[in-house]
């Protein structure tokens, strides 16, 4: 969960440096997305401690990928009986 | 201390202005807007009184009702508890208003699919919950059955001494619960059924046995619920006979415990504090493509939903009502997710509350609201009466207090405006089934209580508000049992309660549909 999101930051670094490289009026300044990968979210979930605490939500914005996709949590659903 | 209350002059004044009067809600049911899409895990009430059974006064009785406004005819899945949740019952006995001990229980159903031959060497599934008749001792045409155990935890009821509690006669773990009333062809003898599930247990720690049910009970509650929520479409301070109880008919899931009062209480005061609460898993993902799955129990199968992480709390009840007609719609679903121990954040309920100012808006002079701060509120809300029913350590919290000294009024003797009545054995000392706690908490909001039976005052009033009107719903239960009824009005004489654990009635039956 931890690497995903990292993943995700350093994604959104590296294209804001390489957009820093020209001087052209045209160049776009990308958007550091913050947002969590809901998918990815609920499968961490699923693992977590029954025991534990919940995970607060309130300070998160979700970013839904996988709308359209019937297949987003086969691994999940696959694994279980 | 229930001699020194009933002779208080203060006491004895409120009963006598109650009492003189001529003989707006659901406890909670359906009360915040996340809930009613998981009725399963919906609690209703929850009651809490020591037991009147005879010989069993050592006891105190735990009933915790889900699954609101059951249609007895609601086949042929019924009304299974969830599987995946945890419902549990909680008890402060130091007044920290953090749970010391919790009762945990959990279920698990078990399909027989059970077929029938249809022809051509093929055993075709039936959609039905059961292919004949059941009775106690025989349930072999069952196609489903729930099962659950009960753990106590010692302590945070996510990180503490957890144990198992076993059936007292076979050591087992694992208790059943009774089918539904499908109906009296199906069930012939429910209470007969009914009554196989109760179970003696064993607690850890408790050197006496308890007893146990899970089951489908008759509703309890007794409210004219459709004027209530129509603006009260009624007569405030009518009779208390005059409106039909429009949920007679009914039914509820109860989870019912018999628990020795000394193995509740901690120290040297004799004060409970108890609340229950349904949690779910944080995750669910739902299956697209369900095969066979446990409905079945088939090989390969794969479930409808997948479902993990920590358990989150999504319902909440101590004493009745408060979620219901106390706090607002915008903390609704808040509070049920919330513990006592942080119940600061909803004072402003309480101590100016909004239901007596839409009584007065409605009906004007004849329901004046009290003044603020209504700290009278406060003292039967959150903190309990002192010398009554206070916890050793007062943290204003919202739960149900019993004070464990005070003995149990027998059925023939009960009123059922508790307290207020005169009867000190009843609500807001715990709260027993026939417990009128509609009417009592309308008078208690409209000031009742102020100044009174050592709660604060209303603002600067210390006498009761509105004079001798007595506010009501006009439905109330017809006795504590149906030996001790007292039929009157519209009441259905139908609305009593047993005269022994678990004390709900047995549930209306799916059919004759005239049984209804």
């Amino acid at each position: 969960m931890r690497f995903i999101k990292n993943g995700v930051l350093l994604a959104g670094l590296i294209a804001g440096l390489a957009a820093c490289g020209g001087d052209d009026d045209d160049d776009i300044i990308p958007v550091v997305d913050k947002a969590t990968n809901y998918t990815a979210f609920v499968k961490g979930l699923l693992d977590d401690d029954p025991n534990g605490e919940p995970a607060s939500i309130n300070n998160r914005n979700f970013r839904f990928t996988n709308q359209e996709n019937p297949d987003a949590y086969d691994d999940v659903l696959s694994s279980s009986n | 201390m229930q001699h020194m209350l009933a002779k208080s002059p203060l006491a004895i004044a409120v009963a006598s202005l109650v009492l003189a009067a001529p003989s707006a809600l659901a406890s909670s049911h359906r009360e915040a807007p996340f809930i009613t899409g998981s009725p399963k895990v919906d609690g209703t009430d929850f009651y809490m009184f020591r037991s009147y059974e005879p010989t069993r006064s050592d006891f105190v009785t735990l009933i915790a009702n889900y699954q609101p406004l059951q249609d007895s005819y609601g086949g042929p899945n019924y009304f299974l508890l969830d599987e995946n949740a945890i419902y549990e019952i909680h008890i402060d006995n130091d007044g920290d208003a953090i749970e010391d001990l919790t009762f945990q229980f959990q279920f698990n159903n078990e399909y027989k699919n059970l077929g029938v031959p249809a022809g051509a060497g093929t055993n075709t599934p039936v959609p039905l919950s059961n292919i004949g008749q059941i009775s106690a001792g025989n349930t072999a045409a069952l196609n489903v059955t729930q099962t659950y155990s009960v753990k106590l935890i010692t302590g945070d009821r996510r990180t503490g001494q957890v144990q198992t509690i076993t059936n007292a006669n076979t050591n087992s773990d694992t208790f059943v619960k009774p089918m539904d009333n499908i109906g009296n062809k199906s069930i012939p003898d429910y209470p007969a059924y009914a009554n196989d599930a109760i179970y003696p247990i064993a607690i850890p720690g408790c050197a006496n046995d308890g007893r146990v049910f899970v089951g489908q009970r008759k509703e309890g509650f007794v409210v004219n619920l459709g004027e209530v929520f129509d603006l009260v479409n009624t007569n405030p301070i009518g009779p208390r006979d005059g409106e039909r109880n429009i949920i007679s008919n009914k039914n509820i899931t109860s989870l019912a415990l018999e628990v020795p009062k000394n193995c509740l209480t901690g120290g040297e005061n004799p004060v409970i504090g108890g609340w229950t609460t349904a949690s779910v898993p944080q995750a669910r993902v739902i299956n697209p493509a369900p095969q066979g799955s446990a409905v079945t129990g088939s090989a390969g199968a794969k479930p409808t939903s997948v479902e993990g992480g920590a358990y989150t709390q999504v319902s909440r009840l101590g004493a009745p009502l408060v979620n219901e007609v106390v706090i607002g719609l915008p903390d609704k679903d808040r509070f049920n997710a919330s513990e006592p121990k942080d119940d600061a954040q909803f004072a402003q309920y309480v101590t100016n509350p909004s239901l007596p100012v839409l009584l007065n808006v409605l009906f004007g002079d004849a329901a004046l609201p009290p003044e603020t701060p209504r700290n009278d509120l406060v003292t039967a809300f959150l903190t309990g009466f002192p010398g009554f029913n206070q916890l050793a350590t007062v943290t204003p919290s919202e739960m149900l207090r019993l004070n464990t000294d005070i003995a149990p009024t027998a059925p023939a003797q009960q009123n059922d405006l508790g307290v207020i009545g005169g009867d000190n054995a009843g609500f807001p000392n715990g709260r027993r089934p026939y417990d009128d706690v509609v009417d009592i908490a309308l008078n208690a909001a409209m000031g009742k209580l102020c100044g009174q039976l050592g709660a604060g005052n209303c603002g600067t009033q210390s006498t009761p508000q509105n004079g001798s009107n007595f506010y009501t719903d006009g439905a109330r239960a017809a006795g504590p049992t149906a030996a001790t009824s007292v039929i009157s009005g519209e009441i259905d004489n139908d609305d009593t309660y047993l005269a022994e654990f678990p004390y709900l009635a047995n549930p209306v039956p799916g059919s004759p549909s005239d049984a209804q």
